[in-house]
């Protein structure tokens, strides 16, 4: 059968829940539901022993918990990277409301995931495959105990959407938003919630097509991508493959050129570089004193705080083009900003 | 507290950053026209699933059209079910817009501070289209889940707005707000999107029943805006509670005035008041819960859980495990849950000197004043006793609807009841009931004849060769009577006030299900009750049943209750197949009527006492 035909099918049973098998109108109060009903109900209910509960270290507003899906049945766990892990106590609830102590095998701060082991046997988990699963357009269910909804063994919450893309994330964003940079399965079920990452997409039969991710914020729109990490990228970062993947560059450091601006105050108060530093990039990408900056990587400056703003932006060692204003002329010219102390 | 329009930008926002998906064009000719056909009937029957709830959804507004929540007609006269929040955004009248254009006042009847649940009613027409009720117990996560309401106040025109999307969560609990205030306790959770102005609003399930009522999301640091999680509160909740909302109570929730936790793996009595009902019944520190109200208790949560969605004064069964290791049922009444009472000044309406208030102003603070004296009226109590008396007229008018009004009744009817007591027949009892009210009816038990009549007046007995008068609490504490007086006021409309007015009283259970408990006062200041059971996704969510009748709330005096089961049609006459005495919260059977033969007589009869 081809996919299409595979889509199509699901499309049919989904919707011919709304029709029901005796389709003879309204039931009444107390009527069994229709087999054909059963089969979401009975997909979630049969994956709730497969995912975790984690409760951790909360630090401020930060949340400390978060899910888990179990792929191994001897207690292997995957979840996300968090400061909830960096406690002296991880607690892992399984489905059936047992508390389990927990440790930490593995982190990884670029695709933000960890390993956590607990002692006990888990007969129900996920095999992590190597292929890709899922595509655009189909079914999914999102499993994940967002917002701490469950606390012993209540099942985890489940939400319905559809695969709207897969793709990877590297250029949109900066490093500040997001340290994670490969593929990823965009979805549109509100996902990006506190406590929701770890958690299961699944496909509706039941294959898992990623791990929900960290929240990922827009610093600048204040909005979410609801997303999965890949099952198969999840399978490689557990037999330790990713470790040369991606540039490992600490989210948390800032760029600088080299420049001090002219103060001239007021209201519109441009960019003018009042100082370049002997040997910084700015000095060596030939920027002189009364250059007004009108372009930093692609973002129009037209004040100091622009710059500011869009210096915060830049990751260190990465090319940037700059364009200022000199006299009457426009120049160009390359730059690699340096760590900022 | 009002509600702002909330600007749609910020849920557009939302939206930016999620990309838009490429939709790849696919051949779709792998499917048989049949395949086809059960899509296309399924797309169908969404739409007309939608179409047939469209016109019972109300978008809620205050008297001036300001602010904004959403409602559910429930009742063709205009009873409309919300949230308790909304109504305190808008007041205790306001207007309310329907999908056909229309815009109709409203009264609030009742509310539920605690479970965040307000019946109002909708005004100028007694045809409104209503949705029915959906029972709440059997909906499992993955079900369809449609809400429909006004969310950021939309809609110009009244239309509500629909969401889809599954259920996420069952028995979920959201701790509420102040002292016992807005808990959601065993409540739905979906992933339809729910913002504000969606509050009050009704979830539907696939068939268009209302499996809930949405009132909360969780929001967190993003603003209120729907990430996905929205709680409703369960239908079996509010019908629980709609019979005290009905009676114009501002409602209190149950307690037993104990708690339980978790104590060397059980769930155990931790704490206990030796004063409360629960502990006369028996229960004592460290007994072992193993059931509540029929349910296997797992956690103390799940007691928690459960124990939220039950109104002050309701009767509940519990099953207990003493340190002995002996079992016991206990039955008790619930004690109600008090909650702060507001702390305001009230505006005192005078006006500046230099600008006397306008008409808008003033009427605003007449509402307010009135919103003030609800809020802080005394709980659990009946407000507006003539408001309550419509609703009695209104549930004896449900229940005559199902009658075959068509049939011409005649003079009246004979029937022969079997009694039976622990399986063996003890006796007969043969009844006459007339069209104008009066009934005879010879009861005899072992060797022992009695014949009670009522010839329109007063009641009579002979019993062994005596015959007399009887006082009305004398004819009330007569099982004979009382088991002939429930058939009595079923049929013939015109005997229901006859021991005194009927007050709906409140929600309460009969024959171990939902019910409408309603009281009447006779001339000798004494009290009846009626138990009437339906509008309850639990009992029949479209008729009013009389199910039992007892002098006294609790079947605790010696005459009992009397329950009635499976009423019949005979030939335009109603009787149930089976009465039953029973005593105790418990309703334990102390005597059967099973319902034998019946005649419908042409002539009217002498009522007589002498024997036929």
């Amino acid at each position: 059968m081809s996919r299409a035909t595979d889509l199509i099918r699901w499309w049919l049973w989904v919707l011919a829940t709304f029709v029901g098998i005796n389709s003879g109108g309204t039931l009444a109060a107390g009527a069994q539901p229709s087999d054909v009903d059963e089969r979401l109900p009975r997909l979630i209910e049969s994956h709730q022993p497969r995912l975790v509960k984690i409760f951790g270290a909360g630090v401020g507003r930060v949340e400390g918990y978060s899910s888990g899906i179990l792929i191994s049945d001897d207690g292997l766990i995957v979840t996300t990277q968090g400061v909830f892990l960096d406690g002296s106590q991880v607690r892992v609830v399984t489905g059936d409301g047992q508390a389990h102590a927990a440790t930490v095998l593995k982190r990884d701060r670029t695709i933000q995931l960890a390993l956590l082991k607990i002692e006990a046997a888990t007969p129900d988990y996920y095999e992590l495959s190597n292929d890709v699963v899922g595509h655009q357009g189909d079914w999914v269910v999102a499993l994940s105990n967002a917002f701490r909804v469950a606390d012993k063994d209540e099942p985890l919450s489940a939400m319905l959407g559809v695969i709207s893309l897969r793709t990877s994330i590297d250029a949109r964003l900066t490093e500040r938003d997001v340290a994670y940079r490969g593929e990823m399965v965009l979805i549109d079920a509100i996902t990006s919630n506190p406590g929701a990452g770890g958690g299961a997409v699944i496909d509706l039969d039941g294959k898992l097509v990623g791990v929900i991710g960290k929240i990922i914020n827009s610093t600048e729109t204040n909005t979410r991508l609801n997303y999965a990490i890949p099952t198969h990228v999840v399978a490689a970062f557990v037999r330790g493959e990713l470790t040369d993947a991606t540039p490992v560059s600490r989210p948390q450091t800032k760029a600088d050129l080299g420049i001090k601006l002219f103060e001239l105050g007021g209201k519109r108060n441009p960019a003018y570089i009042d100082r370049v530093e002997p040997g910084s990039p700015a000095h060596e990408a030939g920027l002189r004193t009364d250059d007004m900056i009108v372009s930093l990587a692609g973002e129009r400056i037209g004040s100091i705080r622009d710059y500011e703003t869009a210096l915060d932006k830049l990751v260190p060692g990465q090319e940037i083009v700059v364009i200022v204003k000199r006299g009457s002329e426009l120049l160009r010219t390359n730059l690699v900003p340096r760590v900022r102390e | 507290m009002k509600k702002s329009r909330w600007p749609a930008v910020a849920l557009l926002a939302c939206w930016v950053v999620t990309g838009v998906a490429t939709i790849k064009a696919q051949p779709l000719d792998k499917l048989d026209p049949a395949e086809w056909e059960l899509i296309r009937r399924a797309e169908a029957r969404r739409v007309e699933t939608i179409a047939s709830v469209y016109g019972s959804v109300v978008a809620i507004y205050d008297w001036d059209r300001q602010g904004g929540g959403s409602g559910v007609i429930i009742d063709p006269s205009g009873i409309a079910v919300t949230n308790h929040h909304v109504i305190m955004g808008a007041g205790v009248r306001g207007l309310g817009g329907l999908a056909d254009g229309n815009l109709y006042s409203w009264d609030l009847i009742g509310s539920d501070p605690g479970g965040d649940v307000a019946v109002i009613h909708l005004r100028g027409r007694n045809d409104f289209p209503c949705a029915q009720w959906g029972n709440s117990d059997l909906v499992r996560v993955g079900d369809w889940a449609m809400a429909l309401g006004n969310p950021f106040v939309l809609s110009e025109d009244h239309t509500p707005t629909v969401t889809l999307g599954i259920v996420s969560g069952v028995q979920r609990f959201q701790p509420g707000a102040g002292q016992n205030e807005l808990v959601y306790g065993n409540c739905i959770q979906v992933d339809s999107s729910i913002n504000p102005g969606n509050s009050g609003g009704p979830l539907f399930n696939r068939l268009g029943q209302i499996i809930g009522v949405n009132g909360r999301a969780s929001f967190l640091d993003r603003g209120r805006v729907n990430v996905g999680l929205g709680y409703a509160i369960s239908a079996n909740q509010i019908v629980n509670f709609l019979p005290d909302l009905l009676a114009t109570k501002l409602a209190r929730h149950g307690t037993l005035d104990a708690n339980f936790g978790l104590y060397g793996g059980k769930v155990r009595c931790t704490t206990i008041n030796e004063d409360a009902p629960v502990a006369r019944a028996g229960l004592s520190l460290g007994d072992e819960l193993l059931e509540f109200e029929g349910i296997a208790i797992q956690s103390a949560n799940q007691y928690l859980n459960l124990i939220c969605t039950l109104p002050e004064g309701w009767p509940v069964v519990l099953k207990v495990r003493k340190p002995d290791g002996h079992q016991r049922t206990i039955a008790c009444r619930l004690l109600g849950l008090p909650y702060q009472r507001p702390q305001f000044a009230l505006p005192e309406g005078q006006p500046p000197p230099d600008q006397p208030p306008d008409q808008r102003q003033q009427r605003q603070q007449a509402l307010q004043r009135e919103m003030m004296a609800l809020l802080s009226a005394e709980q659990g109590r009946i407000r507006k006793e003539d408001v309550n008396r419509q609703y009695v007229e209104w549930l004896w008018r449900r229940a005559d609807a199902h009658r075959n009004q068509a049939i011409d009744r005649r003079a009246g009817i004979h029937y022969v009841d079997d009694l039976v007591r622990d399986g063996q027949s003890v006796g007969t009892a043969e009844s006459t009931l007339l069209a104008d009210g009066r009934w005879r009816v010879a009861w005899r038990l072992g060797d022992t004849l009695a014949v009670y009549s009522f010839d329109g007046q007063r009641c009579w007995a002979r019993i062994a060769e005596e015959t007399r008068a009887l006082t009305l609490t004398e004819a009330k504490l007569t099982p004979a009577i009382k088991a002939t007086w429930g058939i009595a006021m079923w049929n013939v409309p015109a005997q229901r006030d006859l021991f005194g007015k009927a007050l709906l009283d409140g929600s309460d259970k009969a024959d171990r299900k939902p019910a409408f408990r309603l009281k009447m006062i006779d001339s000798e200041r004494d009290w009846y009750y009626v138990w009437l059971a339906g509008l309850n996704p639990l009992t029949d969510p479209q008729r009013v049943t009389l199910t039992k009748v007892s002098a006294d709330l609790d079947c605790d005096r010696a005459a009992g209750g009397i329950l009635f089961g499976d009423w019949v049609d005979c030939d335009g006459w109603q009787l149930p197949s089976v009465r039953r005495q029973v005593h105790s919260l418990l309703e334990i059977t102390a005597l059967e009527m099973h319902l034998r033969d019946w005649r419908v007589l042409d002539e009217p009869i002498e009522i007589g006492l002498d024997e036929e």
